[in-house]
């Protein structure tokens, strides 16, 4: 058995690599791509806690997590397309009508 | 009369008693209201006026002569209840009688002698005003509602004395009536405030039943009567303070005709007969004094005046003096009596003075010439042109002098006859003066009043003499209008006996006697003495009369000498000799003793002088002193200005600065890109991590 730090670690990873992205990047797609790694690093706490858990609830509960992460990525894919139709690409820092 | 309250629980009387002067002062109001659309009062306006006037008050003379009436009410209350109370008396309501009477009259006469004049109807609603002032004083049985309508009488006689107020001379008069008055009501006012300090009450019964009943303190007494009493030397034309009198003739004549018989000066004795229950020997002593001076004093000033309404105001001072002396010498029938009699021969003198200087004021009004129509010395010969004004003039003249079968000779055969016993039933013989004073008085009233009728009504038409364009003018020169004839045509009947008494020599008879006496019970102080100078007046009272017949005929005698016939004398006087060559005692007499001259060195040059030095100071020291306050004021205001606006606005400013400062910060953080707000939150988790775990 693999000790659970060792998954805290790659998870750790994954969400600054995350953070990094989501930050950094200037393209929406790659932003998003940001947080699907960040909710990657979430569900392989999830799986990986749940080792010792007999019912394995950890497990189940990723894959809803998998549903809802596909669900929020049709609504930003969405949202990006009407930002690229408004804007033409999709450029997040163009997006700043909201700026005071 | 009786001072003893009485309580009639009849409302109607009090109505109409207040119905009286509220009448005078609604018609007072309003013609001051619309005086610039009233020119003239019609006949039928004067009638119904008049008439109803008349009828109330005449069924309140009715009233009173058969009951006292007195109403008493709780006035206000400041932890001591005050209480006011309104009445009406025998003397009360003969008093109301003449006031309508003397008021009546002259608002008619004045229909006719004001017709031209500018300020008509502010003439009538003073005259109104003053005739519910008087009714006044007359319904009061109380000392502060008396002061009150004492003070309201002053005013209005400032207003009629000032009518013409474009005319300086008539200022000045104003002014002096209405300062001799202020300093006698001064007196007064002391007066009433001691009575009020001891007694707690300014109810005139209440104080007299409080003495009664043995609460005296005789120093108080003595001041507060003094007091009292130099209240009625202001109004009445004392001694001391008679100067305002002889310049009131400014007043527009039938003013001056009601101000000396029924209103103004008249309002002094009366009160002065009100109060006489509590005014103590020693201060009836010091008034009949005063009285007697007064008198003197005015007679010796009449004997030489010009100007024929100075005459008859000295007269009227000299006879208000007689009064005054009466009163001081415990009398009360006598001095009452006499203001009735006086009252008529003084308004009726007046209004005829009125109807001759109308007509000399037509002539020169006519031929545009320059002359005093006042002047006796112009007249003479009057009675040929007005013949009816003659006869009226005589039979008041005579009452005036006091010559036998008229009023005038009745009441003050009664005034002799009360001062001569009172002087005899002293102890200490200095007290013959006072009578002696009086009939030298009366010497120099039958002497003025003689030379004034010789001078005006005999002799030529002098004013030829002194205007000669006017020579044979003398036809122009008429009887009055029917209007102010008739007046003083209904007054002069009244100058004879038989309306007063009906004994030609002896008021004692008289239907008035019942009326005007106190009962002794009324008198606190001096009953005994009364017993004493009834006795006294019954012995005496022949003697007098047969003195002061001897006395009139030669005052008379002597006018008709001097005056009546061409004498070098009266070629003298009637040549316009300037009054500084004449002889001293002519000189004396013809500025009344000097007395306006001696007030103005020794009362109103210093004066003058300290208001003077006061406005130096003033100017030099106080307005300096003021404007460098003013100027330190400024400099320190610019000091706080600079202070507000750097220091106060400044920090005001720094802070909306700084805060400015910060919006534009933070407003830097609202920069409208979603990855710097994601590294905020991200941030924000960090330090709440952070926070969280130390």
């Amino acid at each position: 058995m693999i000790p659970v730090i060792y998954y805290v670690y790659i998870s750790i990873c994954l969400l600054s690599i995350g953070i990094y992205l989501l930050i950094t990047r200037t393209n929406a797609v790659m932003a998003l791509m940001g947080v699907e790694l960040m909710f990657n690093a979430a569900n392989l706490n999830l799986v990986a806690f749940s080792q010792n858990d007999l019912l394995k609830q950890g497990w189940f509960f990723s894959l809803f997590l998998f549903v809802v992460v596909a669900c929020e990525s049709v609504i930003a894919l969405a949202i990006f397309y009407l930002l690229s139709k408004q804007t033409g690409d999709t450029e997040l820092d163009k997006a700043d009508t909201m700026k005071g | 009369m009786n001072f003893i309250v009485q309580h009639f629980e009849n409302q109607t009387i009090a109505i109409l008693m207040v119905l009286i002067p509220i009448y005078l002062l609604a018609s007072a109001i309003s013609l001051f209201v619309f005086r610039n659309q009233i020119q003239q009062i019609t006949n039928s306006q004067l009638a119904i006026l008049g008439t109803g006037f008349f009828l109330l008050s005449s069924y309140l003379v009715y009233v009173g002569l058969n009951q006292t009436q007195v109403f008493q009410f709780e006035w206000f209350d400041f932890g001591k209840v005050i209480n006011v109370s309104f009445g009406l008396d025998n003397q009360g309501s003969l008093m109301l009688g003449l006031v309508t009477f003397i008021t009546l009259l002259v608002i008619v006469y004045s229909v006719s002698y004001m017709k031209h004049e500018k300020g008509y109807a502010r003439y009538f609603a003073s005259l109104f005003l003053f005739a519910a002032a008087m009714i006044g004083i007359v319904f009061s049985f109380n000392l502060l509602l008396i002061f009150i309508f004492w003070e309201l009488v002053g005013f209005c006689s400032y207003l009629l004395i000032n009518f013409w107020f474009k005319k300086p001379s008539a200022n000045e008069a104003a002014r002096k009536a209405f300062i001799a008055n202020r300093i006698g009501d001064l007196g007064f006012v002391m007066g009433i405030g001691l009575l009020f300090a001891e007694y707690g009450t300014f109810e005139l019964n209440e104080i007299i039943l409080a003495i009664k009943s043995g609460h005296v303190n005789e120093l108080l007494l003595f001041w507060a009567g003094l007091g009292i009493f130099f209240g009625c030397v202001g109004k009445s034309a004392q001694f001391p303070l008679l100067v305002w009198l002889p310049d009131a003739m400014q007043a527009p004549t039938p003013v001056s005709a009601l101000l000396h018989a029924a209103t103004m000066v008249a309002a002094g004795i009366f009160l002065l007969a009100r109060v006489m229950p509590i005014l103590l020997p020693d201060v009836l002593t010091i008034i009949a004094y005063v009285g007697a001076i007064t008198s003197i004093v005015g007679a010796f000033s009449a004997a030489s005046q010009t100007d024929i309404k100075k005459i008859m105001a000295y007269s009227t001072v000299s006879q208000l003096g007689y009064m005054v002396a009466a009163i001081g010498a415990h009398s009360y029938f006598a001095p009452m009596l006499h203001l009735f009699t006086h009252a008529i021969f003084k308004a009726c003198l007046f209004l005829c003075a009125g109807a001759i200087i109308h007509a000399m004021a037509h002539l020169k009004h006519y031929t545009e010439l320059n002359f005093d129509p006042q002047d006796i010395r112009l007249m003479g010969g009057l009675r040929k042109r007005m013949p009816l004004t003659f006869v009226a003039f005589l039979f008041a003249s005579l009452a005036s002098a006091g010559v036998p079968l008229s009023a005038g000779f009745l009441s003050k055969d009664e005034i002799l006859v009360a001062i001569s016993s009172w002087a005899a039933i002293q102890s200490n013989p200095i007290h013959y003066a006072l009578p002696l004073l009086i009939f030298c008085t009366s010497l120099m009233t039958a002497f003025y009043s003689g030379r004034m009728f010789f001078l005006i009504f005999f002799g030529g038409f002098r004013l030829g003499k002194f205007v000669p364009e006017l020579k044979g003018f003398s036809a122009y020169i008429h009887e009055a209008p029917k209007l102010m004839l008739a007046t003083y045509l209904i007054l002069a009947p009244f100058c004879l006996f038989v309306f007063f008494s009906f004994n030609p020599i002896d008021p004692e008879t008289s239907w008035l006697v019942k009326y005007l006496t106190h009962p002794s019970s009324a008198f606190v102080f001096e009953s005994d003495i009364l017993k004493a100078l009834a006795l006294k007046q019954d012995e005496l009272h022949y003697w007098i009369i047969s003195i002061s017949v001897v006395v009139l005929t030669l005052g008379f005698g002597l006018a008709y000498v001097l005056y009546g016939v061409k004498t070098k004398y009266k070629k003298d006087f009637v040549t316009n000799e300037p009054i500084s060559q004449m002889g001293l005692v002519t000189r004396l007499s013809y500025n009344g003793l000097y007395l306006n001259q001696i007030y103005q060195t020794i009362l109103v040059s210093p004066f003058n002088l300290i208001a003077e030095k006061a406005s130096d100071f003033d100017k030099k020291w106080i307005d300096k002193s003021v404007e460098n306050a003013s100027i330190l004021f400024v400099a320190c205001s610019h000091l706080v200005t600079w202070f507000d606006k750097n220091i106060v606005d400044g920090s005001v400013t720094a802070l909306m600065w700084l805060i400015e400062q910060m919006g534009l910060q933070l407003k830097k953080l609202q920069n409208g890109k979603v990855q710097s707000y994601i590294s905020l939150v991200f941030v924000a988790i960090l330090i709440g991590l952070v926070w969280a775990l130390i």
